[in-house]
């Protein structure tokens, strides 16, 4: 009897075992039908990087219009991740191109459905930011690798690389592009100190400038000049060398810094942007800092400041100036994008994903 | 679907099987006890044990790993015994990768290991990989919760982890040796060797494994393209994926060496060697070919303790010095596009760490013990990236060391044959910097003999000091640290009871509350932003019930049932505001805490078989501290059957083990992959000397 009454206690439990067993539910792989499209001229893509080694990095879009913010569309809209750390964004010929430097792929997608058009992963190493010569050829920036990829955006393929001469031995990456006519314009930030001009009709680097420490941001203005900002390698052991942080301006005929202006040490100084006259700079040190370019100082005081905010990255709106800033908190949680008038005025904020480390209009 | 089939398929051959066996035993039992890792190593069987508390346990929270459990078949680590046989959280990167503890709702860094008295954590991180411990190395493992391990050690705001081996037991020699083939090419074998003798006696074991590693698994993070000729999509799919650039290799070398010193005296001396090649596999977000890169880990380490014991009559005499070096290598090269490899990293590290102890216990009577504890450490490492030099030259790294020295003494009390007390009271000191004094309390009471029902209580302060990465490493070592603090509270208790002489029942609860200040995280912080560097960030308030169940039933002849349940609700909650109001995580759980954890063992023997389930349940962990992202929760289920056969001049054991049963899903860590549905079968030999 005994026997009888244990052999259906252990037929129930492992029929209840088996219930349990299918309890583990995932909500990834499927595709949303009903992800709100953005509407071009009013929207604000946001991607956010997620923690490295994550793999949690997501897209996210506002509307400067309605004020309303749609987030993790990629994944929605795609039934995939977006990857490990979303670098950069472009927009180029009605396709959204978002690098992910640590899944070393760039994807393109549709923005008005956040659909995925196509992926470029074989042959790149940790791209940064694509930058489009033509229909038909493009660059890719690159980390821990010493060569700009050419891809050709319509098949989705690496079909060359430039050889920039950098050493890798401590670790290199070529970063942001500005395409000046039929130069290309790009900065070597890690353990580096160098700007390149590569000739994009022969893929050759046909002239170098040397720069601070670092060169993280670089920007061009009305008058032609570069600025660049240099975060100055961030502690003594640094290979590069290890200085205070600076916003430089380049003379891109000379091939030389002419002008220096140096922060104090200890500062963090990131995210150069410049208004759509050119004239005036932004970048973040602590808050918001603006100037012109004409400015023989840098400036003291923040334009914009928030009470214990850990600022990450700005835009300025190329229509009307405003300003948004994000707020990463403590890296690993959602962050916060706020939105201010071009006097500083707060207008909305709003969450998005971890780590939101770069903008892009539509 | 899939997935559904293979559930049900699973599912059935389990009914058959148990089936089978039910029935089977209605008409050939005959007495005996079978249990494949008791006949290889002629390990204690299974057994609750209950009745009077030795005074040196009183008031004390903690959990004893059954040594059956142990020694459940060679391929078994201690991360995954924990997962199976306690409710404490194993963070596991995949299989055979970094795994890391939970306790208590704390970080892997407030748990401090031992192994025969001597502390293994790393000095450079910390923390333990419990994935590089095989469970079948040791005799015993015991966890000390919360308040406990302050009378183990200090720094454990988690708890302890305290692991043992033994010298053989028996007099005579002994020889086993097992063979484990599995699949992805896993190939576990272990060699033991022994002799006992009246005042001598040696024991060497070996354990070697390895595996290719590379499991299948759906790729749900990712998606294939198919384009027609004008480069539209025309199809996606989730691919197929196998787990690349996984393969490990494991040496352990385990040699014990005892010899009596006269009437009273014991000299000891245990050795253990590591030598362990991984490498490490991508993420499931990773596109790149892994052809492109290396990434792999080294780690060749080598502990010994020496040891002498002196026991008279109510006093107890141990005197050890311990050793552990480690030579800890990490690599991570990629493709220059020239078929050459850059190395990007190449972490060498190299930590030295002496450790001298002396303790001492003497009974007054039967209802005073003291004990006192002096211990003097002395740490160094130098750990440097040999692939990137500083601007002068030299490799970016540090060489740092720190000598540590710890005393405490502790009085227990059994103050009525009911009720006992326990305080402990424990300095440290590292680097010329004291601690503030650490006193631990206990107390316990017995409420019923009948069912041996005791109440317990127990508090305590702790602290940690910070690890010597968090000091000094290269870039983002922060000297400026502060240790960590906390205070902690528990009240539980116990029972056990033995039903007709053939069920034995061992229940055990509590509930446990504490608060740590100065929590140090890693994260880009003020000026450093472009690297991260630890900093005293938060204050966190962990508390939660735990419960277990323990019962052994012999419910028909020849026939066995030995049960382990445990269950554990942990918030762990960020009780720090940081001053940002875009910072959500104050009142949250932390990251990659599960709030509940649950596991399940069922043994069932029958003469010469035993069948054993295992069963353990996490739920969701969240993986951003504003609890807005998270991985799903999972179950997962092994099944393992032994089958002894006995011959004349040596015993032979076969056994088979299904890992992931309903070939579940699942991943422990976020974009770390884990493996469906496998297998390992087992062949133990084990011959007979004479023995006396």
């Amino acid at each position: 009897m005994i026997q009888h009454t244990f052999k259906k206690s252990i037929a129930a439990a492992f029929g209840c075992l088996a219930v349990l067993s299918g309890c583990m539910k995932w909500n990834d792989g499927n595709e949303e039908t009903a992800v709100t499209s953005p509407k071009e001229g009013t929207t604000l893509f946001i991607a956010c990087e997620g923690q490295y080694q994550y793999g949690n990095a997501s897209l996210s879009w506002y509307d400067t219009g309605s004020r309303t913010v749609e987030n993790d569309v990629f994944r929605r809209a795609n039934g995939q991740k977006l990857g490990d750390v979303a670098q950069s964004m472009t927009l180029e010929n009605g396709t959204l191109w978002i690098t992910v430097t640590n899944s070393n792929v760039v994807f393109a997608t549709d923005p008005a459905t956040c659909k995925l058009k196509g992926q470029i992963a074989e042959g790149l190493s940790q791209p940064r930011e694509i930058r489009f010569i033509s229909e038909e050829k493009a660059y890719v920036s690159q980390m821990n690798d010493p060569r700009i990829a050419i891809v050709n955006p319509s098949t989705f393929s690496v079909t060359g690389y430039i050889d920039t001469g950098m050493d890798n031995a401590d670790g290199c990456s070529t970063e942001q592009m500005i395409l000046m006519g039929t130069d290309l314009i790009v900065n070597c930030y890690s353990f580096q100190k160098e700007i390149l001009i590569i000739d994009t009709r022969t893929d050759e680097v046909t002239g170098r400038i040397e720069t601070g420490v670092q060169p993280c941001s670089i920007r061009l203005d009305k008058d032609g000049k570069l600025w660049v900002l240099t975060d100055g390698g961030g502690w003594s052991g640094n290979p590069a060398g290890y200085e205070a942080p600076a916003l430089s301006r380049a003379n891109l005929e000379k091939l030389s810094i002419e002008k220096r202006m140096d922060f104090p040490e200890g500062s963090y100084v990131s995210s150069l942007q410049m208004n759509t006259a050119g004239d005036s700079l932004f970048f973040l040190n602590g808050g918001v800092m603006a100037m012109s370019i004409y400015d023989e100082t840098l400036p003291e005081k923040a334009v914009i400041s928030v009470e214990g905010a850990n600022f990450y990255d700005m835009t300025v709106c190329p229509e009307n100036s405003e300003i948004y800033v994000s707020d990463a908190a403590d890296y690993q949680q959602a962050g916060t994008v706020y939105r201010f008038s071009s006097k500083g005025e707060q207008r909305d904020r709003f969450e998005v994903g971890v780590c939101p480390g770069a903008f892009c209009w539509y | 679907m899939c997935g559904i089939f293979m559930n049900s398929v699973a599912a059935g051959l389990l009914s058959a099987a148990m089936y089978g066996v039910f029935v089977g035993a209605e008409d050939t039992s005959k007495g005996g006890v079978s249990r494949l890792a008791q006949m290889r190593n002629d390990t204690i069987p299974e057994a609750v044990v209950h009745g009077g508390r030795p005074l040196v346990d009183a008031g004390i929270f903690k959990t004893g790993i059954d040594s059956s459990a142990l020694k459940e078949n060679i391929s078994t680590s201690v991360a995954e015994l924990l997962s199976y046989n306690t409710s404490v959280f194993i963070r596991q990167s995949g299989r055979a990768s970094l795994s890391t503890i939970s306790l208590r709702g704390t970080s892997p860094s407030h748990t401090k290991t031992l192994w025969n008295g001597m502390k293994i954590d790393s000095p450079m991180l910390g923390m333990t990989d419990f994935s590089m411990i095989p469970a079948f190395l040791m005799d015993s493992a015991t966890i000390f919760e919360g308040a406990s391990s302050v009378q183990e050690t200090s720094g454990g705001l988690g708890g302890a982890i305290l692991l043992e081996t033994r010298l053989p037991e028996n007099e005579g020699f002994g020889l086993g040796y097992i063979q484990g083939l599995g699949s992805w090419l896993t190939a576990d074998e272990f060699l033991k060797i022994s002799y006992g003798g009246k005042r001598f006696s040696t024991s060497t074991g070996v354990i070697l494994s390895t595996s290719r590693n590379n499991f299948r698994f759906i790729n749900m993070d990712k998606k294939e393209i198919a384009y027609d000729e004008n480069m539209q999509i025309v199809d996606s799919w989730h691919p197929v994926e196998r787990n690349e650039n996984g393969e490990y290799r494991d040496l352990h070398i385990m040699q014990e060496l005892g010899w009596k010193t006269g009437r009273r005296g014991r000299a000891r001396l245990s050795a253990w060697y590591l030598d362990s090649w991984r490498e490490l596999p991508p993420m499931t977000v990773n596109y790149g070919s892994p052809e492109d890169y290396i990434n792999e880990q080294r780690e060749k380490t080598l502990r010994a303790v020496l040891s002498w014991t002196g026991n008279w009559d109510a006093c107890h005499l141990r005197i050890q010095a311990g050793w552990a070096g480690t030579y800890l290598a990490y690599d991570y090269a990629v493709d220059n596009g020239t078929g050459r490899m850059d190395s990007m990293t190449a972490s060498r590290s190299r930590t030295g760490s002496l450790q001298m102890k002396a303790e001492m216990s003497r009974y007054f009577g039967d209802r005073w013990l003291l004990t006192a504890m002096a211990e003097g450490r002395r740490e160094h490492i130098r750990s440097a990236d040999e692939s990137a030099l500083t601007a002068d030259g030299t490799p970016q790294g540090y060489d740092a060391a720190r000598t540590g020295i710890s005393v405490a003494a502790s009085v227990k009390w059994k103050a009525t044959d009911s009720f006992s007390l326990s305080l402990t009271l424990r300095e440290d000191m590292e680097d010329k910097v004291f601690s503030p004094p650490v006193p631990a309390f206990n107390a316990e009471y017995l409420v019923w003999s009948n069912w041996d029902f005791r109440i317990k209580a127990a508090a305590s302060l702790n602290h940690r000091f910070p690890t010597l990465n968090d000091l000094y490493f290269q870039p983002g070592g922060n000297p400026d640290l502060r240790p960590e603090s906390g205070i902690s509270y528990d009240i539980g208790y116990s029972l056990s009871r033995t039903f007709l002489n053939c069920l034995d029942i061992f229940a055990e609860g509590g509930w446990s509350d504490s608060y740590i200040k100065d929590w140090i995280a890693w994260m880009p912080e003020g000026a450093k932003k472009n690297f991260w560097t630890p900093v005293n960030v938060m204050t966190v308030h962990a508390y939660g019930i735990g419960q277990s169940l323990k019962a052994g039933w012999t419910f028909a002849k020849d026939w066995e049932l030995g049960l382990n349940g445990n269950f554990r609700w942990s918030p762990s909650i960020d009780s720090s505001r940081s001053g940002n109001s875009a910072d959500k995580s104050f009142g949250k759980q932390l990251p990659y805490i599960p709030e509940f954890a649950a596991s399940f063992t069922a043994r069932l023997s029958f003469r010469e078989w035993s069948v054993l389930w295992k069963w353990c349940w996490y739920s969701r962990r969240f993986t951003a501290s504003d609890n807005s992202e998270s991985v799903p929760p999972y179950i997962m289920n092994d099944l393992s059957l032994d089958r002894r056969i006995k011959f004349r001049k040596l015993d032979l054991a076969v056994g088979a083990e299904i890992r992931n049963l309903f070939d579940e899903r699942y991943v422990s860590v976020i974009s770390r992959p884990m493996p469906g549905i496998n297998f390992e079968i087992f062949l133990s030999v084990t011959p007979h000397f004479s023995r006396k």
